[in-house]
């Protein structure tokens, strides 16, 4: 989806960066004083969400880069870092969870570069493993179009040896990434679904085949890889389905390189049903048999996450035993059901992601001490 | 306001219904009234342009005296050529400052009054003068209940829909709102309900790729509506249940199976097995009703079936 409208916040309209992607853009801008204004003009819409992907604010980051991943005590967290780079995304899909998690919702990207590189040297000198990634109030690689992102952080973190960033997307835009010096400190990662969820509900995403694709070239440039099986989606049919991306998956990326693997099935807070409901009426993504879980957000029946789990699990480990899949916010019950055997076995699922990290992005395992 | 005018019934419009606010259509108590008491309040009547009259106030009146078979009624006639606001607030202060309008008079009114005001505020100022919501939002949606089909009128008439219900039914086309109309009228629910029978039929069109006018005529569905052997409750009781295993199978299933095996294990009445809710947690609850050790250690022994029952086992395993 296009950007129609760019905005800059008169605090930044001389960055470096903000002049950098003017120019790229190539779009007139409104230079504001008060971000309310833009907020305005999203919410005056008919479709703020809709308009809020075509309205990019460059502004700063008043507040923290690096957050805690918001995860909850009732299902195990992996105690993953948060690197606010922005918010929201241009891809549409249906069951995006940023569509009711701002409010409202707005395109902004943090051009105080200088704040967040000083928080990024707090982190590294705090010499602590640390799982950081850019992909969770956006996606990692939407700003490659008009940013110079990845040869702002790829590098940074290359020069430091207890942090790994994640770069997590659903786009093809990785040719930034070719030349940069990496040092395997950062990860390539992609979400992955199967090609009905893809076509149906992630729109303006690329195809699986493009994404893996992306990710073997990224491979090939000696980038460590990581594949999210998330949101998976319940439908009949769709164990074969999510077999055939396992498959695909494995026959495009050799399993040597990829860092881990997780599965999430769909989990909304509520309030995203009316939104879906609204904006995607052709989408049935929503009619699941949803319950409300432990933390208030709506997810399948526990039997239904864990006979689908079960069934990755076990076409995963057939074409790659040693990859290391985990759950993403499920409880021990599931992981024991689906994976024979729960975090704790092995230090607790922090521990375990940890040491995958150490080993394929070469960090230093005295980052472990003291965590 | 021109003076009292007999004129004659023939030369009325009765078809013309621009101004009718009243839902009442019986006149036989109203024709009773008049033929005691005589006509006391003239209706008010326009001239048209080509020849006759159309009625702006008095829609009962007139049927009533036609039904007494008057020839000749005493009326107000306003000339043709008057302003067509000033009918419209004629027809609604004729009625509204007379008696408490039901929701679809009201409805009337105001679509009768947007046809003459276009602007929301000037028209909820005017509203409000005549005795109707005084809130444009409100009238933005009161005003389309009149174009709804009868029976959601009815419905509302009869208290069986509420504004908010109505509002939803117009979303649907307008077979599907007729349909919804009569199943509320028939099994008597609330609202809660109401809104929870539309949640589930539309949620289980959409997962089986089939539309609600489909489900409502499917035989399953027909059968527990037009079963006469079963009451209201039952009725009720038995489409919700139907609805809730289409729309959660697999959910449906285990809380079956879990009933299942709690019956298995004859549980003794002063003991209860309690899932975690919708299976969800991972905590069972065994609740004991003791008054004394003695009764403790009778209830041992049960406990101790519970724990040695293989099908309980199995489904906890699961």
């Amino acid at each position: 989806m296009a950007i129609t409208k760019l905005y800059i916040d008169q605090r930044v309209q001389d960055f470096p960066e903000t002049l950098s992607i003017q120019s790229r853009l190539n779009l007139p801008a409104t230079v504001v004083t008060n971000c309310q204004d833009v907020f305005d003009y999203v919410l005056s819409s008919k479709d703020p969400i809709l308009k809020a992907k075509q309205t990019l604010l460059l502004t700063c980051n008043n507040g923290a880069f690096i957050k805690n991943c918001p995860g909850t005590r009732c299902y195990t967290c992996c105690d993953y870092k948060i690197l606010h780079i922005g918010t929201f995304c241009h891809l549409d899909c249906t069951y995006c969870i940023l569509q009711s998690y701002f409010h409202p919702p707005v395109l902004q990207y943090f051009v105080n570069h200088q704040h967040l590189l000083a928080q990024m040297k707090n982190l590294f000198a705090q010499q602590q493993i640390t799982r950081i990634g850019t992909g969770e109030f956006t996606d990692s690689m939407i700003w490659e179009l008009w940013t110079d992102l990845s040869s702002l952080l790829v590098p940074a973190f290359a020069d430091q040896q207890y942090a790994t960033l994640e770069l997590k997307t659903k786009t093809t835009a990785i040719e930034g990434l070719k030349s940069l010096r990496h040092n395997h400190k950062t990860i390539a990662a992609w979400s992955l679904n199967t090609h009905r969820v893809i076509t149906r509900e992630e729109h303006s995403s690329a195809s699986l085949t493009a994404r893996l694709n992306a990710a073997a070239k990224c491979a090939s440039w000696g980038y460590p890889l990581a594949f999210h099986f998330d949101p998976m989606v319940i439908y009949e049919g769709c164990e074969k389905e999510y077999k055939q991306v396992v498959q695909q998956l494995f026959s495009t990326v050799d399993p040597g390189r990829i860092v881990w693997i997780s599965l999430g099935t769909l989990r909304f807070m509520p309030a995203l049903k009316k939104i879906i409901q609204k904006r995607f009426p052709e989408s049935n993504i929503i009619y699941g048999e949803f319950i409300t879980g432990l933390d208030g957000k709506m997810r399948y029946f526990k039997p239904s996450r864990i006979e689908l789990y079960r069934s990755m699990v076990s076409r995963i480990r057939e074409l790659a035993p040693h990859v290391c899949i985990y759950l993403c916010m499920e409880d021990n019950d599931v992981w024991k059901e689906s994976l024979g055997f729960i975090p704790d076995d092995y230090g607790g699922l922090p521990r375990m992601l940890d040491e995958r990290a150490i080993q394929h992005c070469q960090l230093d395992p005295k980052g472990l001490i003291g965590k | 306001m021109n003076d009292i005018e007999n004129i004659q019934l023939s030369a009325v419009k009765l078809e013309d219904n621009t101004y009718r606010i009243t839902t009442k259509a019986k006149v036989d108590d109203l024709a009773a009234s008049i033929q005691q008491i005589g006509l006391i309040h003239p209706p008010l009547i326009k001239q048209t342009a080509s020849a006759g009259y159309v009625i702006v106030s008095g829609f009962r009146r007139i049927a009533a005296c036609m039904y007494l078979g008057w020839k000749e009624i005493p009326t107000r006639v306003l000339d043709a050529d008057i302003d067509d606001a000033r009918c419209v607030s004629y027809a609604i202060a004729d009625n509204a400052l007379q008696r408490p309008l039901n929701l679809i008079e009201i409805s009337r009114s105001i679509a009768l009054l947007s046809t003459v005001i276009t602007d929301d505020d000037a028209l909820a100022e005017t509203a409000s003068k005549l005795g109707l919501p005084a809130d444009p939002g409100l009238n933005r949606k009161i005003k389309k209940i009149c174009d709804l089909a009868t029976p959601i009128q009815d419905g509302i008439l009869a208290n069986t829909i509420s504004l908010a219900m109505a509002l939803e039914l117009a979303k649907f086309d307008a077979n599907i709102g007729v349909a919804f109309a009569k199943i509320f009228a028939q099994l008597k629910i609330g609202l809660n309900k109401q809104r929870e029978l539309i949640v589930l039929l539309d949620e289980i069109a959409h997962r089986e790729n089939t539309t609600i006018e489909n489900l409502l005529n499917e035989k399953d569905i027909r059968q527990i509506l037009d079963d006469d052997n079963l009451d209201r409750a039952q009725q009720r009781q038995r489409i919700r249940e139907y609805l809730t295993q289409r729309r959660f199978p697999t959910i449906s299933r285990t809380q079956h199976e879990f009933k299942k095996q709690i019956k298995n294990l004859e549980l003794d009445h002063r003991m209860a097995l309690v899932p975690p809710k919708d299976f969800e947690g991972s905590s069972y609850t065994l609740r004991l009703s003791f008054s004394g050790v003695s009764e403790l250690e009778e209830l041992q022994g049960k406990l101790d079936r519970i724990i040695q029952s293989k099908g309980l086992a199995k489904f906890l395993s699961k």
